[in-house]
C-alpha cells in the first residue's frame, strides 16, 4: 500500500515539474515571439520629413567642438543613430553600429545623436568607446525628424535626402536601412505593400 | 497531527531552498555580464555615477552569499535577512521608476525570461519572494528520511520552475499591452 503511494507520488511530481518546465518553454516562446513581432523591420513613424525629401541641414559641433554638418551635401551617405545613455536597445545596438561603420565605410559614415547633458553623454561615450563617431548634442535635430522611441535611425544620401529612416531594434532592422536605400524602398511596409 | 507538521516543514523548508536558488543563479547571472548589469543600474538613476560600479559589485554578492547562506541550515537566518534587505532595495528601486514612469529601462534582474522591463507586476512578484523569504526565518530544516529528502528536493525544483515561469509571464505582460494598443 505504502509503496504504491511512494510510486504515485513520485510519478506526479515528475509530473508537476515536467509540465512547469513546459510552462515556462511555452511563456519563453511568447516573449521571444513578442520580441520579434514588434516593430518588423526598421518600423516607419509617419511623420518628420518623408523619405525622398531633402532633409533639414544642421550645423552642429559634436563633444569635443569639431564641426558636423548634418544633411548637407557630403562625399559620403550619412547615418543619423539617436541614442540616449538609458536606452537599453541602443546599448545592444551599439556593437552592431561599431561593426557597420567598418563594413560600410566605403559609402557611409555614422553620426551619433542625442540631447541633455554634456558630462553625462560623455561618459556615456567612454564607457561604451564610443570615440570614433561624431557625436552630437542638438534637441532641435531630434524634432526635426520627429523622434519619438530609441534607438532611431534616418538614412541621409550624398545630396542629403531621406532614404530610410525607422526605429531599429534589432542587426536586421538597421541593415534594412541600407537594403531600402539600395532597392528605393521607404520601409519594408512598403516594400511589402508593392508586392502585393 | 506529527506527519501534518513534518510536511508543512518540508513545503517551507522547500520555499526558502527555492528562494536560495534563485538568488545564486540570479547574481551568478549578473556577474557574468556585468558590464550590462552596471549599464542598468546606471539606468535607475538613483545613485551618484561614481557609486555605481561599487553598487553594481556589491549588490550582487551580497545576493549570491544570502542566497548560498538560505541553503544551509544553520545559517539561514542571516542569509533570510540578508536576502529581504537585498531584494528590499533592489525592490524600492524598481518602484521608484515605475513610479517616475521610466518602466522602459532594463530590470536587470539577471534570470532567463530576456528582456525583463520593470513593472508594478515585477514589483508584486518580488514582494511575493520577499515573503517567502521571511517564512525561511521561522522554519527550520525538517529532519527527515530518504523519501522526504526526494520530496524535499523535487518540491524546490518545482518552485524554482513556476518562480522562471511567473518571471517570464511578468517580463512578456509590457509587451503584450504595447501591441494592444498599436491594434
Amino acid at each position: 500500500m505504502i509503496e504504491a503511494l511512494v510510486l504515485s507520488n513520485s510519478i506526479l511530481w515528475i509530473v508537476v515539474i515536467a509540465l512547469l518546465v513546459v510552462v515556462f518553454a511555452l511563456a519563453r516562446q511568447i516573449g521571444v515571439l513578442y520580441e520579434r513581432v514588434s516593430p518588423m523591420g526598421a518600423l516607419m513613424m509617419d511623420s518628420g520629413p518623408k523619405v525622398g525629401d531633402s532633409a533639414p541641414v544642421f550645423a552642429l559641433s559634436d563633444l569635443d567642438g569639431r564641426p558636423v554638418n548634418v544633411g548637407a551635401p557630403s562625399p559620403r551617405s550619412t547615418l543619423l543613430f539617436f541614442v540616449s545613455p538609458t536606452c537599453p536597445v541602443c546599448k545592444k545596438l551599439l556593437p552592431v553600429v561599431k561593426s557597420a561603420a567598418v563594413s560600410e565605410r566605403r559609402w557611409l559614415s555614422i553620426v551619433l545623436a542625442s540631447d541633455g547633458e554634456a558630462d553625462e553623454h560623455r561618459r556615456f561615450v567612454q564607457r561604451a568607446e564610443l570615440g570614433a563617431f561624431p557625436y552630437v548634442l542638438s534637441q532641435p535635430l531630434g524634432i526635426a525628424f520627429h523622434v519619438s522611441k530609441l534607438p532611431y535611425a534616418v538614412l541621409l544620401d550624398e545630396h542629403g535626402v531621406v532614404r530610410a529612416k525607422g526605429l531599429v531594434n534589432s542587426r536586421e532592422q538597421l541593415e534594412s536601412l541600407f537594403t531600402a536605400k539600395e532597392l528605393g524602398f521607404a520601409s519594408i511596409q512598403e516594400f511589402v505593400a508593392e508586392r502585393d | 497531527m506529527d506527519i501534518v507538521d513534518a510536511i508543512a516543514a518540508l513545503a517551507l523548508r522547500s520555499l526558502a531552498l527555492a528562494a536560495g536558488l534563485v538568488l545564486v543563479f540570479g547574481a551568478l547571472q549578473k556577474l557574468r555580464d556585468w558590464p550590462a548589469f552596471r549599464e542598468a543600474v546606471a539606468a535607475y538613476r538613483l545613485l551618484p555615477d561614481p557609486l555605481v560600479p561599487t553598487a553594481a559589485w556589491v549588490l550582487p554578492a551580497t545576493e549570491a552569499l544570502a542566497g548560498a547562506a538560505l541553503l544551509v541550515d544553520d545559517l539561514r537566518i542571516i542569509g533570510a535577512c540578508a536576502a529581504m534587505a537585498v531584494v528590499g532595495i533592489a525592490t524600492a528601486a524598481v518602484a521608484i521608476n515605475v513610479r517616475r514612469g521610466r518602466t522602459d529601462i532594463d530590470c536587470g534582474c539577471g534570470g532567463l525570461e530576456g528582456r525583463q522591463r520593470l513593472s508594478w507586476g515585477l514589483v508584486a512578484r518580488n514582494a511575493v519572494l520577499i515573503a517567502v523569504l521571511g517564512v525561511g526565518i521561522v522554519v527550520p530544516g525538517p529532519r527527515m528520511n530518504a523519501l522526504g529528502a526526494a520530496t524535499l528536493v523535487a518540491a524546490t525544483l518545482a518552485f524554482v520552475t513556476l518562480f522562471i515561469a511567473v518571471s517570464q509571464l511578468v517580463a512578456n505582460r509590457p509587451f503584450l499591452v504595447e501591441l494592444r494598443r498599436q491594434s
